[in-house]
């Protein structure tokens, strides 16, 4: 079965996109504006004089050389009777699309490697029948069949999930500003179907007004500096321009950034270097008479559908220039929180073409036998000093299985406690409890000798099973948790942002606690090591070591880390040291002396012997289920 | 009365055979999905690799521009200098780099006009229109058959 893919034919710029595994993907553009072949491409057609075709990228990088063989924004004519002349020859606006929709076609034949006759195509709201029809019929010269038109807003509305929003009818306003385009929708999404109510928009408003804005003052500063034009040198132009570009963008996630470009020019006292800083504060206020003649759409369109900002429960934003803070306070400033969020902003609109495609072409219902969800939260167990370990991070997708080993804590240690956690916090105590489980009759042996294995595994209806086997005797416990995902989208929502919130505390206090169980390590190796070394150490290392233990001892459980950190690593330096001269006086005397180390390591399977007869008793299993959160 | 339970169980069968039928084609699907998915990340992988480094190379060009905009005003009566001698070998290192990258700069000058590697940002107003490129305004440069950057040229 040939893929259907998602096409948005926009005025100034297409794209196409397609739907693998259930997420929508976009199709790149065999050539393009960035580097490896860009998504989107201009949406402009040429004829050279020769007679050759061009469309997208080489076209527009043409369009000065041959401004009467090259067409831009065909789409603005879409149903009417105009006719573009070129070199002698008659092409109808739907030809025009249909060039482009050709490149498409084939640029989607080549990625995919297999071919492609089936599309739905996106077009505005406010199309009427005569421009809808017209785009099919572009479609259908370009041999693509067109399975269906989709307005743009539902596209995007469909990118942000916005149709799986169950309950209640709701109002969706969906602005689109794109670089030359603005256009403001508002529809009603019920029962699965999103209507249009309204539609307003300028024809003549974009972000390309936006950088022209910010290059001639640019330009206008320097000329006031410097007191020369360069408006007029290309190759001054070209350098500033692209600076801009980059400027704006940096500036929609940094508050400054500068324009650097030395050499810009020259006059008679020598060269000239542009050295600009640009903030974003000056940026918006350059662009805030742009964004502000948005106001009238958007209010135009709300008088239409007799609505005011609070009756508007959802905002989709589409086009690049929504990325700017500047426009999002803007929106936000008249409905509030009520933006989407979490699609970029150029693509929505043919990815939402392709949802509608793998809709259309029958994927949903492979997935809906096969539809497989991932766990909303990190799972894990809580370990020493309180920490959580994660064993199966969050957005994995189920069923899924890990497995990790871990060690007992204290010395002739016989029972561990599981303590099933869920949630993004280092510490277990701010995270989710789940359940917990004892291990017991583990067989005594020194700290971080026994080994238990902890197995989570989550089946595909998301219930937690998580068991925990005393490698050394088989003995086994387990618990199985039915709701692991019951959790309601706001509750997961809550714990995702706590988690970000409380960020870097938790990251202090997990360090803590990290250096504490490392201190408590160290103490009881150089402890250990001093036992079984007996007379072999001299006595006044002996006691070099002994006082930082004391000293460690003291700062362990303090609150200053610093301290912690720099005992730690005394001990660890000095104990080292001594091991280094036992070892060197042990190479002296010339016969080694290896009787402590294996001593201690026959110690444990003497120990394991023993654990054979409480192997003897059978395993109890025990089935715990979750407990009733407090 | 037997027969009817044979017929109904036959019945059951059948449905479970065709339920489990599809399940079966539902999992090779997914599992040729992972494989198919699999192949394509090492594809990407490959691809990738060759765009960091030309994303990266794309970045550094700037500096090159700069540089050659700064050697381009060399006082006259420094030319001969040891250490502009020393800037200006900076320029061949930089050069060599390119080279040992495969980058090679896109011919502009007196070369017909080509929209696959040439812009236009202008046209010489003339009767004798040629369709040739009469300056460079910004270099291209390729990375293999890739184009890294368009030139950015003046026709004529």
């Amino acid at each position: 079965m040939s893929k259907i893919i998602g096409i948005d034919l926009g005025t100034s710029n297409s794209a196409a996109a397609y739907m693998e595994a259930g997420k929508s993907k976009m199709i790149p553009s065999a050539e393009g504006t960035t580097v490896v072949g860009g998504k989107a491409f201009p949406s402009c057609v040429a004829f050279t004089k020769d007679g050759q075709l061009l469309v997208g990228e080489p076209a527009r990088r043409q369009a000065v050389a041959n401004p009467e063989g090259t067409v831009f924004s065909a789409k603005r004519k879409m149903g009417t009777d105009h006719k573009y002349k070129i070199f002698d020859k008659e092409y109808t606006p739907q030809q025009i699309s249909a060039f482009i929709l050709q490149k498409i076609k084939k640029d989607s034949e080549l990625y995919f490697g297999d071919k492609v006759e089936k599309a739905v195509i996106t077009v505005p709201a406010y199309f009427n029948d005569a421009q809808r029809q017209a785009t099919k019929d572009a479609g259908a010269i370009a041999g693509l069949e067109v399975v269906r038109l989709v307005n743009e807003p539902t596209a995007a509305s469909f990118a942000y999930g916005l149709d799986k929003s169950e309950g209640k009818d709701q109002q969706v306003l969906v602005f689109d500003m794109g670089a030359g385009t603005l256009d403001v929708t508002i529809m009603n999404f019920g029962e699965g179907v999103f209507e249009v109510i309204s539609t307003s928009g300028d024809t003549a408003l974009g972000g390309t007004d936006m950088d022209e804005i910010l290059v001639n003052d640019i330009v206008g500063s320097f000329k006031n500096e410097q007191g020369i034009d360069l408006s007029n040198d290309k190759m001054a132009m070209q350098r500033i321009r692209e600076a801009t570009e980059k400027a704006k963008i940096e500036l929609s996630s940094t508050l400054e950034t500068e324009i650097n470009l030395p050499f810009i020019t020259a006059d008679k006292q020598g060269p000239k270097h542009m050295l600009k800083k640009i903030t974003r504060t000056k940026l918006e206020e350059l662009v805030k008479s742009i964004v502000e003649r948005c106001r009238k759409s958007i209010e135009q369109a709300m008088k239409d559908a007799k609505l005011n900002p609070a009756s508007v429960e959802k905002v989709v934003l589409v086009g690049g220039p929504t990325r700017m803070p500047i426009v999002q306070k803007f929106i936000e400033n008249i409905f509030g929180d009520k933006v989407a969020r979490g699609v970029d902003p150029m693509e929505c609109v043919a990815m939402g073409a392709a949802i509608q495609a793998a809709i259309l072409g029958g994927e949903e219902e492979v997935k809906d036998v096969l539809l497989l969800d991932v766990t909303p939260l990190t799972l894990g167990i809580e370990t020493l000093g309180g920490v959580m370990t994660p064993l199966i991070e969050r957005n994995t997708t189920i069923p899924a299985e890990k497995s990790q080993t871990f060690s007992t804590a204290a010395n002739s240690q016989t029972s561990v406690e599981i303590h099933v956690l869920q949630g993004e916090r280092p510490m277990a105590s701010a995270n989710r409890t789940l359940g917990r489980f004892i291990l017991d009759s583990i067989p005594p042996a020194p700290r971080g000798i026994p080994q238990i294995e902890v197995k989570f595994d989550i089946d595909a209806s998301g219930i937690l099973t998580v068991s925990a086997k005393d490698k050394a005797t088989n003995k086994e416990q387990h618990i199985t948790i039915k709701d692991s995902s019951a959790l309601s989208k706001e509750e997961i929502e809550k714990m995702k942002k706590e988690a970000e919130k409380f960020a870097s505390e938790d990251r202090k206090q997990k360090e803590m606690i990290d250096i504490r169980n490392k201190a408590d390590n160290l103490i009881y190796t150089c402890e250990k090591t001093i036992k079984d070394a007996g007379d072999k150490i001299k006595p006044e290392d002996k006691k070099t070591v002994e006082e930082k233990i004391e000293e460690l001892k003291k700062v362990k459980d303090g609150q200053d880390l610093e301290a912690l950190k720099k005992v730690n690593q005394e001990l660890e330096d000095t104990i080292q040291k001594m091991g280094a001269a036992m070892y060197e006086e042990a190479k002296a005397k010339a016969g080694p002396d290896q009787s402590a180390p294996s001593e201690s390591k026959e110690g444990g399977p003497k120990e394991e012997d023993d654990s054979k007869k409480n192997d003897e008793q059978e395993p109890i299993e025990g089935e715990f289920e979750e407990e009733p959160q407090k | 009365m037997q027969e009817k339970e044979i017929k109904k169980l036959k019945k059951k069968l059948e449905e479970e055979r065709i339920k489990s039928q599809e399940h079966l084609k539902g999992w090779q699907r997914a599992k040729a999905d992972y494989i198919n998915r699999e192949k394509g990340i090492d594809r990407e992988k490959e691809s990738w690799i060759k765009f960091s480094n030309s994303k990266l190379i794309l970045d550094l060009l700037n500096f090159l521009d700069s540089f050659n905009q700064c050697l381009k005003h060399i006082p006259k009566e420094l030319k001969g200098k040891e250490w502009v001698q020393g800037v200006v070998q900076i320029k061949g290192q930089f050069e060599n780099f390119l080279k040992a990258h495969e980058v090679e700069k896109i011919k502009t000058t007196g070369e017909p006009f080509d929209p696959s590697c040439h812009e236009a940002v202008d046209r010489v107003s003339s009767d004798n229109f040629q369709n040739i490129v009469a300056s460079e305004v910004q270099a291209g440069y390729k990375m293999g058959e890739h184009i890294i950057r368009v030139a950015k040229v003046i026709i004529k």
